[in-house]
């Protein structure tokens, strides 16, 4: 089915059964914690929570796994330049202590700036980071999984977005298929005359993809016209605010438990954010410490997590 | 009672959606180069935002957009850092279209796009940074796209080059047969509020 | 509701009333030009129908018939842009005063190509789409689904996603979405002409339940008239905007002169007893149907072969195959997807060079799946491709270019570049040919395609029918040894068909073979030499199209349906004659009638 293409599959678990504005705050209650959140042991316990989650609605671990390689080159990217430009972020984001440093990433000899001291305190800020993007990236996966386009129509639908806004993108769902047939018609088509694309330079490879990005932006103008006319055909327009919709959506009894647990849990994400910034709780400078403490790396100042040592 | 007067005719409709699940495609088959952060990956979806918008305006754009979130690894957070694009394009786009010089359109295409996307940068650092978190301090992502180049570049291809062929080789297909109210204001006011949000964090970090 | 008359600022405000006794529909005067174009689509169109009527519009391509379906529910002028004379009154309603969706409200218009009218997720959303559109009640548009899924036998599909169903229940499910809609006037434009033979079937069983049903006025436009007449009250011929001949069907079928002087798909049956009338047979006799030629033809052929013996038929497709070294091979090959669907079944051929070949069977056959494998585009799971001898595993898509040139259905799936010229040079770059050679083949091809005046010229802007030529060109730059052509046909009108197969053919004289794939049994029958039938991945009969047409029995398991000529002949018992007659110029050949040189 087309909508397998972005991941949903039409299955029977509890997470599917829900809402979607419950699956939607699900997707906000995971996430945002996540962005607010800043130490990296609260955020695996997040993430251990998505990946529970994940596998009641039938993700298993092995697709999750292989979804997660895409994601290796920015968790790299992350790393590197976390550990690079740690040290150029200013106050807000750093201890106000000296940082443990661990060893040099760019020997000081080719220093062009303060940059590429690797320090205990930029590892577990970056291992925080890339916590952080596997959780946003799993959720948006798990909102899908269990999300099909209907559901999402007919979210739309109840939170008064206009129905052309909401047609579009119906539309655009049920359309897949024939978008997707038409893009390897064309491929097909440009590689029976010998056409390849392979190139290690972005730029050119850009260039390459013009003999199929042009007949299928071409080839879905001209279907586009065709469908215009088909919805046209259909009586659209006639009173887009008295339109009808055949699926209504209504809160049943699992979604009113399930969305008041996620308010409560958004709620406390919040407040154990705000503890980060304002009493050192649950920041990543606050394990630093311990780490610090474990590795016999000091400060004395346990009790202070903030203060100067 | 008089049913209101519609946000987009079925033509503007079709082709946002039709683009939109282009790039729905795109995205969910990975048929880009990875990049070096989540939604930043170098594929065609700014040409089908770019082409929905001159042939749509933007609402056609945003809905490309709306449509790209699904499938993007950031998800929804990313979707209202495309629109200053979106409408600073959709602002100057009319103008281009109707110049007489073939050479000319291309031109002002690629300048329209280039300081379009530069506005957009702005807007993903400040997600990545300020929001999310990815990353502790903004300069050096902006010197590794703006000076370092290659990034900043491949992304300007993506948004300039197909759709200026498209435009040169077939404008009927992109032809400005829309409207949108109070365009001016409603760009001005999403880049002042980009801005607002980079540089009110800017001084921290 | 019909009291709400839409916003539309681009009308003038002048609302035509028209006097419409008894007539539904009503033209009066009218023309049309499109926007861009020069010249009017319609010219004077004056046509009035009767509530209830079920009209047949027909005529060549460009003659006006899509557009007068697009006066009928709004989309002209309200969508298109262009100029409008003249008045339309529908259902009650002025065309000009009234905006689309209250004249779709009372006409429901289906397309051809059913892709293009599918637009949800799945099946039970198409249905209820329409019916949203205009407020009906949530219960009242359950009520109307469940009636639309009976109507379309698609009950068992309501949670589908309309593109997985088959062209043929595509269209079915198009017709029920208008359905649903419960409108007055029912406009099908050209509705089986993108299907294959078992889809036209379908739409044709379901439109005449339809039709059966009574209360419903119908206007079909539709090229194949042996199936459609049947039901029709009245026929409509149309070329060039205007009106040529408008009665009883019968009665505008008796219009030789007409009929012939425009370029249409008459009916083999009709065109026997035109010829039959010059020789003063059969006069003021006009079948369109098989038993009705039957039934002609068993009084008539004891009196013409009483008068003269039948004539020797010259049979150009009869004779030896030589496969000794053929050309293209294969041997045992077998496809399957990676979902474990099985596309081919060990299916093994041979084509000599300088073979002309069609490949024919309902969609999904493997006929698309087999011819892919001979350029490399998709490779087989077992078994083998040879080309010239050598196997193709080894090869890749540019170099099996070379060998085989594809052509796919749609020919702006291929045209990107800005010239004719850069597109005839796309092919030769890709596999770096030099400046010279290329050169040298884009010139040679343009020549041979009568393409030479339009190298500089953007092939966006050309007609379709030469944008085809374009995308032929685009592929012989490489001269390849054959030439695959995929469903040039499906979509097109019988003229524009036969004008590929012409080009086609033209080509095989020069030297190449060509591979076809058609559902036009007509032009299967009248140009290929060797035709293969596949079914369910399997190769289910092979031969000389008069080979395998004379095994109805065998194809009607593939939903193929022989040419008219061969039907008639084939049912022919007294007397008996031959079984095998392909075309018209070979059954006046059998009936003593007419030369060799007799064509279609």
């Amino acid at each position: 089915m087309a909508s397998e293409l972005f991941g949903y599959r039409p299955l029977n678990t509890f997470f599917h059964s829900l809402d979607p504005r419950v699956k939607f705050a699900i997707f906000f209650s995971l996430t945002l914690p996540a962005v607010s959140w800043n130490d990296p042991i609260y955020l695996t316990a997040l993430l251990a929570a998505i990946l529970a989650i994940g596998r009641i609605a039938k993700n298993s671990f092995r697709t999750t796994g292989r979804f997660l390689l895409y994601l290796v080159p920015a968790l790299l990217f992350l790393l590197v330049y976390n550990l690079l430009f740690y040290e150029s972020s200013i106050v807000s984001a750093r201890p106000s202590w000296n940082l443990a440093f661990l060893f040099y990433l760019i020997p000081v000899k080719f220093w062009v700036c303060p940059c590429g001291h690797v320090s205990l305190e930029s590892l577990v800020y970056a291992s925080g980071a890339m916590d952080r993007i596997i959780i946003i990236v799993l959720s948006g996966r798990f909102l899908l999984s269990v999300t099909s386009p209907a559901d999402l129509t007919s979210l739309m639908v109840k939170l008064r977005i206009p129905s052309e806004i909401t047609t579009a993108i119906n539309v655009a769902f049920g359309f897949l298929p024939v978008s997707l047939a038409q893009l390897t018609g064309v491929v097909e088509a440009q590689r029976a005359r010998g056409w390849e694309a392979k190139s290690k330079n972005p730029v050119t490879l850009v260039r390459k993809a013009v003999p199929t990005i042009v007949p299928v932006i071409t080839r879905s103008l001209t279907r586009a016209e065709f469908l215009a006319a088909a919805i046209s055909s259909r009586g659209y327009g006639f009173d887009p605010k008295r339109r009808t919709y055949l699926r209504e959506i209504k809160f049943k009894g699992r979604d009113w438990y399930t969305f008041s647990f996620l308010i409560g849990f958004i709620l406390i994400g919040q407040a154990i954010g705000a503890a980060a910034w304002g009493l050192g709780w649950a920041d990543y400078r606050f394990t630093t410490l311990i780490l610090r403490h474990l590795l016999g790396l000091g400060p004395p100042c346990l009790w202070h997590p903030l203060g100067p040592c | 009672m008089m049913p209101r007067k519609p946000l987009l005719n079925t033509r503007q409709i079709s082709v946002a959606a039709v683009l939109g699940g282009l790039s729905l495609i795109t995205e969910a088959f990975g048929l880009s180069l990875p990049g070096y952060l989540p939604g930043v990956n170098f594929n065609l979806v700014g040409a089908y935002l770019s082409i929905a918008t001159m042939a749509a305006g933007p609402l056609g754009g945003i809905i490309v957009t709306i449509l790209d979130s699904f499938t993007s690894s950031v998800g929804f957070y990313g979707l209202p850092f495309y629109w200053p694009h979106v409408f600073f394009l959709a602002l100057f786009y009319k103008r281009i279209y109707s110049m007489k010089s073939t050479a000319m359109k291309v031109v002002g295409y690629w300048v329209v796009t280039a300081v379009a996307l530069f506005i957009q940068y702005w807007g993903w650092f400040f997600l990545y940074v300020y929001v999310f978190k990815f990353a502790t301090t903004i300069w050096p992502l902006a010197v590794y796209n703006f000076v370092g180049v290659i990034p900043y570049a491949t992304f300007l291809a993506i948004y300039a080059l197909i759709p200026g062929f498209v435009l040169v080789t077939a404008p009927n297909f992109v032809r400005p047969n829309w409207n949108f109210p109070y365009l001016k204001w409603v760009t001005a006011a999403s880049i002042i509020l980009s801005a607002i949000a980079v540089a009110s964090q800017a001084g921290l970090r | 509701m019909n009291t709400l008359k839409r916003f539309s600022p681009q009308l003038g405000s002048a609302e035509a009333k028209i006097q419409t006794q008894g007539a539904i529909i009503e033209f009066k005067g009218v023309t049309w030009r499109y926007q861009e174009a020069k010249e009017p689509s319609l010219k004077g169109i004056d046509l009035k129908v009767d509530r209830g009527e079920v009209i047949v519009i027909t005529g060549p391509s460009g003659a006006g018939k899509t557009t007068l379906c697009r006066c009928l529910n709004g989309l002209i002028p309200h969508f298109f842009e262009g100029e409008l004379q003249g008045d339309v009154n529908v259902a009650g309603m002025s065309l000009r005063a009234n905006d689309i969706p209250f004249l779709a409200a009372k006409v429901g218009l289906l397309f051809d190509d059913p892709s293009n009218q599918l637009f949800n997720s799945t099946v039970e959303e198409e249905l209820a789409f329409g019916p949203e559109n205009y407020a009906i009640p949530v219960p009242e548009i359950k009520l109307r689904i469940d009636e639309g899924l009976e109507f379309a036998r698609l009950e068992n599909s309501r949670y589908k996603n309309p593109h997985a169903l088959s062209g043929g229940q595509q269209q079915a499910c198009a017709l029920a979405s208008i359905f649903t809609m419960r409108p007055e006037i029912f406009v099908l434009d050209e509705p089986t002409s993108n299907l294959d033979p078992y889809g036209a079937q379908l739409i044709f069983q379901r439109l005449s339940e339809l039709i059966q049903k009574g209360r419903r006025t119908f206007i079909v436009v539709e090229h194949n008239l042996e199936t459609i007449l049947p039901y029709a009250d009245r026929l409509v011929v149309m070329d060039r905007g205007a009106i040529l001949g408008d009665g009883k069907p019968k009665d505008v079928l008796k219009q030789v002169d007409l009929m012939e002087g425009v370029d249409l798909q008459v009916p083999h049956a009709t065109q026997l007893a035109y010829e039959l009338q010059k020789h003063d047979y059969a006069k003021g006799e006009t079948p369109f149907t098989t038993e009705e030629a039957v039934s002609l033809l068993t009084r008539v052929v004891p009196l013409l072969l009483a008068r003269r013996p039948p004539g020797r038929r010259s049979d150009p497709t009869e004779g030896e195959r030589d496969v000794t070294n053929p050309l293209v091979e294969t041997r045992g090959v077998e496809f399957a997807y990676p979902d474990g669907t099985r596309a081919l079944n060990g299916v093994s051929l041979k084509i000599p060079e300088g073979d002309y070949v069609g490949f024919i069977g309902r969609n999904g056959s493997g006929k698309t799946t087999l011819v892919k494998m001979f350029d490399g585009l998709l490779r087989p799971t077992k078994g083998e491709v040879l080309l010239g001898g050598e196997e193709t595993a080894s090869k890749s898509v540019p170099q099996l270019a070379r060998f085989v040139g594809y052509n796919f259905q749609n020919p702006d799936d291929q045209i990107f570049a800005r010239t004719v010229r850069e597109e005839l040079e796309f092919a030769p770059k890709n596999l770096n040919l030099s400046p010279e050679e290329i050169t040298r083949a884009v010139e040679a091809v343009a020549r041979d395609l009568e393409l030479s005046k339009y190298l500089d010229v953007n092939p966006f802007s050309l007609s379709q029918g030469l944008r085809r030529r374009v995308a032929i060109g685009s592929t012989l730059t490489l001269d390849p040894k054959v030439l695959v052509v995929d469903e040039p046909t499906t979509g097109q009108d019988y003229s524009r068909a036969k004008v590929v197969m012409e080009l086609c053919k033209r080509l095989n004289e020069k030297g190449k073979t060509i591979l076809i794939i058609s559902h036009n049994m007509d032009l299967i029958a009248e140009y290929c030499r060797y035709v293969y039938v596949l079914k369910d991945g399997f190769l289910l009969t092979e031969g000389t199209p008069k080979r395998v047409f004379s095994q109805p029995e065998t194809l009607m398991e593939t939903s193929i349906v022989p040419p008219q000529i061969t039907r008639i002949f084939q049912q022919m018992t007294k007397p008996a004659l031959p079984h095998d007659v392909l075309t018209m110029g070979e059954a006046l050949e059998v009936l003593g009638i007419g030369g060799a040189s007799h064509g279609e």
